[in-house]
């Protein structure tokens, strides 16, 4: 079996980049370090697709036996570099009886084709993956409306393995020829040694292992050595026909020693984020399948369309592909340009897949959620709005963004580097910001709007959770069916206005207690906080409620009068103002509003306030 | 052994939608054109063995009860009626129904828009797409959720009285509530509750009462968690519900 040698990246005299400042490239991405490698590696996967058929990827995680761990240590990593750091992380990871290891497998791809040297010149038509992946760092996107845009995800990779070292086993063709290619990779701090020559010099902490390139670096080990090594280690096989890419991830910092859970929050994390490109109305072309094994036995990854909430969300995006269903236009007004299209739908909370009932777990009990995809259909972030009052139901979204051109550009240079979020603030002063801005206010005020239909809402901006999570814990207290009742806890979610910059707020109203209001009627007591209302005129502050049903609000038609809710009252405690109805005048004061609504004894009732600046006009 | 059936993607129904559009729906043409190409078909990876033939099986029958009330003549509101509790009846038995299969939209969209297409077209004229689509009005899945639903179970008498005493308009009311089609025993205590005291109104009063209650009950179910009350106690709350509910329309009227 062949030894690898070790080569350790001196700086050149022009400088390069150290260990640490490579690490530092991915930013701080909002997703936990999983989230962010099988985001960055399955991106990666899906822009170096080919064929007919969409990328198939297996997803490993298992214990190396004790050959395997043999042939790592002294066939792969036989010599470990000279700094102190490196050595110890390696040495106590090679040490680990059952030392596991995390493998991404992509088939179906390219493989890390083109030259092996970073200075080689590039044929006509060929793409230096692998110099991209193993050596350059920030190589820009050539993939058009592709995932990825900076190439900085692999610093990922390293940052999961707690000995920072990756093994790279690829097959592509290169030169119009099969080629497979071995690799070995390790990225430490910067340090300096004496090289072994008595001279003293400084080395960036980027560490290789190949075979020598009879001159002064490491090449891949190639053809059948390679995949005999591989083996060796237990990676997939693959012939010269399966091109593609395994990357093994030695000693990973998963966030639990069990491995259920952690192979739970790979299918967690897995159909979070790539769930648009795993459904079934998914073009062949663009599915991706994915593979899942612990210590060798298969997984099954359920179908997003088995996974709720992903049901909801997959019918939306199914909307958005057959241009069917209810969709909304998010359009910018100055210059007007068509940003994207919003797909919702709403339905009772499905049972969630036992893989996602965890503490930690991203997907929510309760879904109240817009996806943010691009034409690419890869989840950038989701956006949360707000919940149906009843816990018993629930909303999804997607937001595809325009394909044209100029529009999908703007909002793939609005991506970090980890490719999470859109910050219109990253681009230069011009449309493509002012688009990326229009679109996330637009998201974001549907998201919080969705769930108290317009039709119900008031013209100045409607605020107010119903009364339904209330009310529910009461009946269920009073009908002896125990348990705590549907809704979430109260307060917590800020937000609410009067939609004007500058003028007259209205926070949302939070329920406060239950009281007899005397004649056998009982009173909720909400409470809204008014803000920057001194300006001298007087506002007048509307209050009205309403009956809840099936998670919505509905009317009182074809019903008795008795389940008309009413405001009993409402005022300013510290101040003098008060009324008895639903409409309260104020001048001058800001502060708390405390309102008082009688309850029909057998609904559920929501509240919406606003301040009627027509009528104070 | 489950048995499981073909499925036809959403996608797939848009295509033999927008194929079928300029001629009338046939059960000869689309079925074999499309299984002949394949595309938007699909079974189930594993959980069973696949039975190409259950499907076809499933149609012919529905065929077969549609046949006994005018199929393919045209049919009147009456002989649709019969077939939908016939159907439904029929459908809440099969074997090849009785797994998890019966659950999911695309074997019910690629029972409607493969396998029977024509018994869609006969029951409902002009079908709108979502007859043919997986759902709550997919035309044969609707009929299937009724059975199951007002199945009073194995043994009994009158097995399927409940089919048979709510109208249209009472069904829709039913099982087209998400919060009330979701709760199998609140949706039969509401078809047995109707049974027990539809007789007490006048024809011209059923249907208001119906709706009425049907709302109070949604409202209801909003502030205590029905489906937590054991069987009696469920009847007994939807008959109060219904009692109130004539109350006031009688009061109103």
């Amino acid at each position: 079996m062949t030894r690898l040698r070790l080569f350790s990246e001196p700086f050149a005299k022009t400088g390069n980049i150290a260990g640490e400042g490579f690490r530092r490239l991915l930013g701080r991405p909002s997703l936990g370090l999983l989230q962010t490698v099988i985001r960055e590696s399955l991106q990666n996967t899906l822009d170096a697709t080919e064929g007919k058929l969409g990328p198939s990827v297996v997803l490993r995680l298992r214990s190396l036996n004790s050959e395997e761990l043999g042939s790592l240590r002294s066939c792969v990593l036989p010599e470990l570099p000279p700094a102190s750091a490196s050595v110890a992380a390696l040495e106590e990871s090679l040490g680990r009886n059952g030392l596991r290891v995390l493998e991404i497998c992509d088939f179906g791809t390219s493989g890390l084709g083109g030259p092996v040297s970073a200075d080689s010149p590039l044929v006509d038509g060929e793409a230096p993956d692998f110099v991209n992946f193993i050596r350059n760092v920030g190589a820009a996107r050539d993939t058009p409306h592709g995932g990825g845009t900076y190439g900085y995800g692999k610093t990922s990779l390293y940052a999961m393995s707690r000995c920072s070292t990756i093994v790279v086993d690829s097959v592509t063709r290169h030169m119009e020829r099969p080629s497979r290619r071995f690799i070995a990779c390790h990225l430490g701090d910067a340090f300096d040694s004496s090289g072994g020559i008595g001279e003293s010099k400084r080395f960036t902490g980027r560490h290789w292992w190949g075979v020598t390139d009879g001159v002064d670096g490491v090449d891949p080990l190639e053809g059948s050595e390679a995949g005999c090594l591989a083996e060796s280690l237990g990676m997939v096989r693959r012939s010269e026909e399966e091109l593609g890419t395994s990357v093994m991830i030695v000693d990973p910092a998963l966030t639990s020693e069990d491995p259920q859970q952690s192979i739970n929050e790979l299918i967690e994390t897995l159909l979070w984020n790539f769930w648009p490109r795993m459904t079934r109305s998914t073009p062949l072309d663009r599915r991706l399948t994915v593979r899942l094994e612990l210590e060798g036995e298969e997984i099954q990854v359920p179908d997003p369309e088995e996974y709720p909430p992903l049901d909801l969300f997959s019918e939306a995006l199914d909307d958005l592909r057959s241009g069917s269903g209810d969709t909304t236009e998010v359009q910018c007004l100055r210059p007007r340009t068509h940003l994207g299209r919003i797909a919702i739908r709403k339905g009772v909370c499905g049972v969630r897949d036992p893989s996602c009932i965890r503490e930690s777990s991203v997907v929510p009990d309760q879904c109240s959620h817009i996806a943010l995809v691009r034409p690419v259909e890869l989840v950038v972030k989701y956006v949360e709005g707000e919940p149906f009052a009843d816990s018993r139901f629930e909303w999804a979204g997607v937001f595809r963004c325009s394909d044209e051109s100029d529009v999908e550009e703007a909002f793939a240079s609005a991506e970090p580097p980890a490719h999470d979020d859109w910050i219109p603030d990253n681009l230069p002063k011009g449309h493509p910001k002012t688009w990326v801005r229009v679109a996330l206010r637009k998201i974001h005020e549907l998201a919080k709007d969705f769930a108290m239909p317009v039709g119900e809402r008031a013209t100045h901006g409607e605020v107010g959770p119903p009364l339904a999570r209330a009310a529910a814990k009461l009946g269920r207290i009073l009908d002896r069916a125990s348990g705590a009742g549907p809704g979430r806890s109260p307060g917590g979610r800020g937000g609410g206005s009067t939609g004007k910059t500058g003028g007259p707020r209205l926070s949302k109203p939070v329920f406060e207690r239950l009281e007899s209001g005397g004649n056998g009627e009982t009173l909720a007591f909400f409470r809204v906080n008014l803000s920057n209302a001194v300006d001298g005129r007087q506002k007048i502050l509307v209050a009205e409620p309403h009956l809840v049903a099936d998670g919505g609000t509905t009317t009182t038609s074809g019903l008795s009068p008795d389940y008309q809710p009413v405001v009993r009252g409402m005022r300013m405690p510290g101040h003098d103002v008060a009324a008895d109805g639903g409409v309260l005048r104020v001048t001058d004061v800001d502060g708390e509003v405390e309102i008082a609504v009688s309850i029909p004894p057998e609904a559920a009732v929501g509240l919406r306030v606003w301040i009627d600046s027509d009528r104070a006009a | 052994m489950v048995a499981l059936l073909s499925r036809l993607s959403p996608v797939g129904v848009q295509v033999v939608l927008s194929e079928a559009s300029e001629e009338p729906l046939s059960v000869a043409r689309i079925p074999q054109d499309l299984l002949n190409r394949g595309e938007h078909l699909s079974f189930a990876s594993s959980g069973g063995t696949v039975n190409r033939e259950s499907a076809f099986r499933i149609a012919a029958s529905l065929r077969n009860i549609a046949s006994q009330y005018g199929f393919p003549s045209e049919s009147d509101t009456q002989q649709r009626g019969a077939f939908d509790r016939d159907a439904s009846i029929a459908l809440a038995q099969m074997e090849e129904l009785l797994s998890g299969e019966a659950l999911r939209d695309d074997v019910w969209a690629c029972l409607t828009t493969v396998m029977a297409p024509d018994v869609v077209a006969w029951r409902f004229p002009s079908p709108s797409p979502e007859r043919f689509h997986g759902g709550v009005r997919n035309a044969f899945q609707r009929l299937w959720v009724r059975g199951v639903t007002l199945d009073r179970g194995e043994g009994n008498e009158r097995r399927w009285e409940l089919l048979g005493c709510l109208k249209e308009d009472a069904m829709v009311q039913i099982f087209e509530r998400p919060a009330i089609a979701a709760n199998a025993p609140l949706a039969r205590a509401i078809a047995e509750a109707w049974l027990l005291v539809k007789g007490r109104f006048s024809k011209g009063l059923r249907e208001l009462i119906f709706r009425t209650a049907i709302k109070m009950i949604r409202l209801r179910n909003e502030i205590v968690d029905l489906s937590a009350l054991e069987e009696d106690g469920l009847q007994c709350e939807v008959l109060r519900v219904f009692g109130n509910a004539e109350e006031w329309v009688e009061k109103e009227l």
